[in-house]
């Protein structure tokens, strides 16, 4: 009786962790600020930062020049609006850094990263400004797909975002690692 | 204009322009006006209280002048480029001489509100980089004669008009910062007196002494020493036509000063030394100008 009880209760559990609403995985995002060097300064572009509804937190890094954003929940990254929020403090955006989890889709042949518990895809590029081949490479990709099991698995990528002809939004990618 | 006594008051209108600050309201040199921007919208307060002395007189009279200034300036950002100054002082004078005829010490006091000056800057060119900015911009105003009559010539009838440019170079994330300054001041006529036009040059160097090293993580409190040059260049004045020869000259300060900054606040204070003083005529020569105060960003 008692095991039928703790195999019942399990079985909740496991249900009601089943519908739990899925958030909006952009875990991290660090943006450069370039010429952000005292504290005062500081003051003015994390009051600019929050101010945008989507940003619940912006805390400034004077060592690397870097403020960490918090997005709200379900809230996905516009970085022009970011971006614009940096250039109306006076200063200038540099470039901003996510670390986002969701699952590999193909777009046009190519690999994006659809952001879990949100309508936000990336392409996945390679490190656009240095790298001389656009999109990821080959053996890159196919890593990728066979440490997902093609897209069945969740990824969790880290890398620099930026706007892409043929996508709205592209990530380099600098890391990653399957959960 | 008041007359009775202008030409020994005059004396002071070369010191006095040179402790009521045109602008300098960012962390920068605390007698120099500096480049950084103010946001789009917002707001930055700064007070100070100042203290100037002055007691070297080469004439009997044996003057001891003590003036106690209050600047204060409000600066919104209207764009990231275009910052607009609002500068509204209070004065205190105490002015004591010694009377020719008795040889008695007498003594004059006087307070109120000073001249206004509405200002503004805008960034002609800015390069940030990680660990810091070169930003260079124009500054340009007008003084209007709002203040007390019983503090001229601290205050005058004159409209004048401030032109001038300002820098501000850091680099090492906040470990060095320089700022200078050059402004015009373009002084005109008004109730038949008019004070000669003048030159303010400044030059400051703050350098963080604390924290020695950036933690990893965060934005902590800012402590520098501050070490200026403050100048001030200028013409004779005149009154009906005629130069006053106790007026006008060349006046430079080495100024040492600590500056403590936070996200929401600065707090300073300085000493100006005089170390050229060319004036012309019988003029009282500066002491000191002591001076400590705050800047707030709002809201």
């Amino acid at each position: 009786m008692f095991k039928k009880i703790i195999l019942a209760l399990g079985i909740m559990v496991l249900i009601l962790l089943s519908f739990q609403p899925a958030f909006s995985e952009i875990d991290r995002v660090e943006m450069q600020i370039n010429g952000m060097t005292c504290p005062f300064c500081v003051y003015g572009i994390e009051k600019k930062l929050e101010a945008l509804e989507e940003v619940e937190d912006a805390s400034a890094n004077l060592k690397t020049g870097i403020v960490d954003i918090k997005l709200k929940k379900d809230e996905p990254i516009d970085i022009e609006r970011l971006n614009e929020a940096v250039r109306e403090t006076g200063f200038t955006p540099g470039g901003i850094k996510i670390t986002a989890t969701g699952s590999l889709i193909e777009y046009n042949g190519y690999p994006a990263l659809k952001v879990a518990g949100s309508d936000q895809d990336f392409l996945l590029v390679g490190k656009h400004e240095h790298e001389k081949e656009e999109f990821l490479s080959k053996g890159k990709i196919d890593q990728i797909k066979a440490a997902t099991e093609n897209g069945t698995k969740t990824i969790t990528i880290t890398g620099y975002v930026h706007t892409h002809r043929d996508f709205s939004l592209a990530l380099s990618v600098d890391s990653f690692k399957i959960k | 204009m008041c007359k009775k006594g202008f030409v020994t008051l005059s004396i002071l209108v070369l010191f006095i322009l040179s402790i009521v600050p045109i602008s300098g309201v960012l962390a920068a040199g605390i007698n120099t006006d500096v480049a950084l921007p103010v946001r789009k919208g917002g707001f930055v307060f700064r007070s100070q209280l100042r203290w100037l002395r002055a007691t070297d007189d080469p004439t009997p009279a044996d003057r001891e002048i003590n003036v106690l200034a209050v600047p204060n300036v409000l600066v919104f950002g209207v764009t990231p480029d275009l910052s607009l100054f609002g500068i509204l002082p209070f004065f205190f004078r105490h002015v004591e001489s010694r009377d020719p005829n008795s040889g008695k010490k007498v003594d004059k006091d006087d307070s109120g509100v000073g001249d206004a000056t509405i200002l503004g800057r805008y960034t002609v060119y800015a390069k940030d980089y990680p660990s810091g900015t070169t930003r260079f911009a124009l500054l340009g105003g007008i003084k209007l004669p709002t203040g007390d009559e019983d503090l001229e010539p601290i205050t005058t009838d004159s409209i004048d008009f401030p032109l001038g440019w300002v820098s501000t170079v850091t680099w090492g994330f906040g470990r060095h910062e320089v700022d200078a300054d050059l402004v015009y001041r373009i002084n005109t006529e008004a109730e038949d007196f008019e004070r000669g036009d003048d030159l303010v040059y400044d030059l400051a160097y703050e350098f963080r002494v604390y924290p020695w090293t950036l933690p990893e993580v965060g934005a902590p409190n800012f402590l520098y020493l501050v070490a200026e040059a403050n100048g001030v260049f200028s013409q004779k004045s005149e009154l009906n036509g005629k130069t006053i020869d106790a007026s006008g000259g060349h006046i430079l300060f080495l100024s040492p000063g600590l500056q403590f900054a936070t996200r929401r606040y600065i707090l300073e204070t300085s000493i100006q030394l005089p170390v050229i003083q060319d004036l012309d005529g019988n003029q009282v020569k500066t002491d000191f100008v002591l001076s400590g105060g705050f800047r707030v960003n709002l809201p």
